[in-house]
């Protein structure tokens, strides 16, 4: 046996230490008597003579910490993961029917537009659905805009178009997903749009009133936070909702008080909350590169925002998923991103009503010279192509990052590190806090 | 040894509509 390259080992308070393996996510916790004996297995690669010592090494084998002498880790990785990306058992349509917005967020980076999506364009998507599904086991919806509840009907009418659809061919119809300001997600369109199929809704506050109220105004300039708050408290009984907090140097100092409102309103224990990065992608939002923070700087800011939460008793932190294949849509083949003009793009950040910047249409299967050449880039983007993340030892949680992140980059070696690059330890050791605290108090 | 995450089955057939803005999973079964 071999420790698994995927395997770290790192001592914490008191002795005792974690095990952890990005290769499955596994976490675990050893006391100061199982550390020392768990990090000689893990260098000496030796099994116990005695029977004492047998369950722990059986249990480095049965959570992949020890794998066999003959295992190539990143080749299994490298083949599921081709595997998976050319797979089009899921398709997966995110859907702008609008690219219309009521906000006017000085961070975005689309240039709105009015246009919405036709008639004609939703019966187009429809057998443009059909066309694909031939190949599918199931179907995945998620909608996106501009505001996409600007356009509730559209919705409805086709998740309706949908279900139907997948009922016909067979493929199961997934839990469906919408990306909104939250402004007009009042418990009536929460029901409305629960009955459509959609069970998941991702709302963002960008800090407590007045920060919010300066980053995600109203188009003429009025403050959103008060209705969004009053939204999420009653959507929240309705679909699972998923607050997004944008963070860049204006507002990570303010960024903890809104979890604290929203804890003292007894809204906390209903959602789920996560940071996110700010960056400046493309040129609508090329106005806030300056507040931005650098991939490293916003890694170690997370892991500091979530330490003074658990300080406060405030238990969440993010945890590392583990996807084993291209888990970015767009660089998986079954995946699309449809404008509301009936273009195809493979990223949600490069979503326009400019066909130019497009990888297809819906109307065609016939592609552009450009089309076909921007399709071709995302397919032939490979993070085990690239020297650093084909030696990374977090690959199997990152796997090489944000696709279009790491086409702009410019950088031959490595794709788009995720934070988990510059605060695993950390992260891990909060998380494990966090179990702690948890069972203290419960 | 005490286990504090299990380890994830993955769930490779349903990428993530974007790497950045959704980093999540999309909950089975109806809504709560």
């Amino acid at each position: 046996m071999k420790q698994s390259r995927y395997c770290f080992l790192f001592g914490i308070e008191d002795g005792k230490g974690l095990v952890f393996s990005s290769a499955n996510g596994a976490l675990a916790e050893l006391d100061s008597e199982s550390y020392p004996q768990v990090k000689s297995f893990l260098s000496e690669c030796l099994p116990p003579k005695s029977g004492s010592n047998l369950e722990l090494w059986n249990a480095l084998i049965d959570n992949a910490f020890l794998v066999e002498d003959n295992t190539n880790e990143i080749v299994i990785l490298e083949t599921g993961s081709q595997l998976e990306r050319s797979k089009k058992s899921t398709l997966s349509l995110t859907i702008a029917p609008t690219l219309a917005c009521n906000f006017g967020c000085d961070y975005c980076f689309e240039n709105h537009s009015a246009t919405h999506m036709s008639k004609a364009t939703e019966e187009a998507l429809v057998l443009f659905a059909e066309r694909h599904i031939k190949d599918a086991k199931s179907l995945q919806t998620t909608w996106f805009g501009g505001e996409p509840t600007l356009c509730l009907p559209t919705i409805e009418r086709l998740q309706s178009e949908f279900t139907v659809l997948a009922d016909r061919s067979g493929v199961s119809f997934d839990p469906s997903s919408i990306i909104t300001n939250g402004y007009l997600l009042n418990s009536k369109m929460a029901m409305r749009l629960k009955h459509a199929g959609i069970v998941l809704a991702q709302v963002t506050l960008d800090g407590p009133k007045e920060v919010h109220d300066a980053r995600r105004p109203l188009k003429n300039g009025r403050g959103t936070f008060d209705r969004i708050l009053e939204n999420i408290s009653q959507a929240s009984e309705i679909l699972s909702i998923a607050v997004r907090i944008n963070v860049d140097r204006d507002n990570i100092d303010a960024s903890i008080q809104i979890i604290e409102d929203l804890k003292n309103r007894d809204i906390l224990p209903h959602i789920n909350v996560h940071f996110a990065q700010v960056t400046a992608s493309g040129s609508a939002c090329s106005s806030v590169r300056d507040r931005c923070f650098s991939d490293q700087e916003f890694s170690q800011r997370q892991a500091l925002l979530y330490k003074t939460l658990i300080d406060r008793d405030i238990y969440m932190v993010d945890y590392p998923q583990v996807f084993s294949g291209g888990h970015c849509g767009a660089v998986s083949e079954g995946s699309f991103v449809i404008s509301p003009t009936g273009d195809i793009f493979k990223c949600w950040e490069e979503l326009s009503v400019d066909s130019e910047k497009s990888t297809g249409s819906i109307l065609t299967d016939t592609m552009t010279s450009t089309q076909r050449d921007k399709a071709k880039r995302y397919k032939s983007w490979d993070p085990f192509e690239l020297k650093e993340c084909r030696s990374c030892e977090i690959l199997p949680v990152c796997m090489g990052g944000c696709p279009v992140q790491g086409l702009q980059n410019g950088d031959p070696d490595k794709g788009a590190c995720s934070p988990f690059k510059y605060s695993l330890k950390e992260m891990l050791v909060l998380r494990y806090l966090c179990n702690q605290r948890k069972e203290v108090t419960t | 040894m005490k286990l504090i995450e299990q380890p994830q089955k993955s769930n490779p057939q349903k990428p993530c509509p974007c790497y950045k803005r959704l980093f999540l999973i999309i909950p089975p079964g109806p809504a709560k």
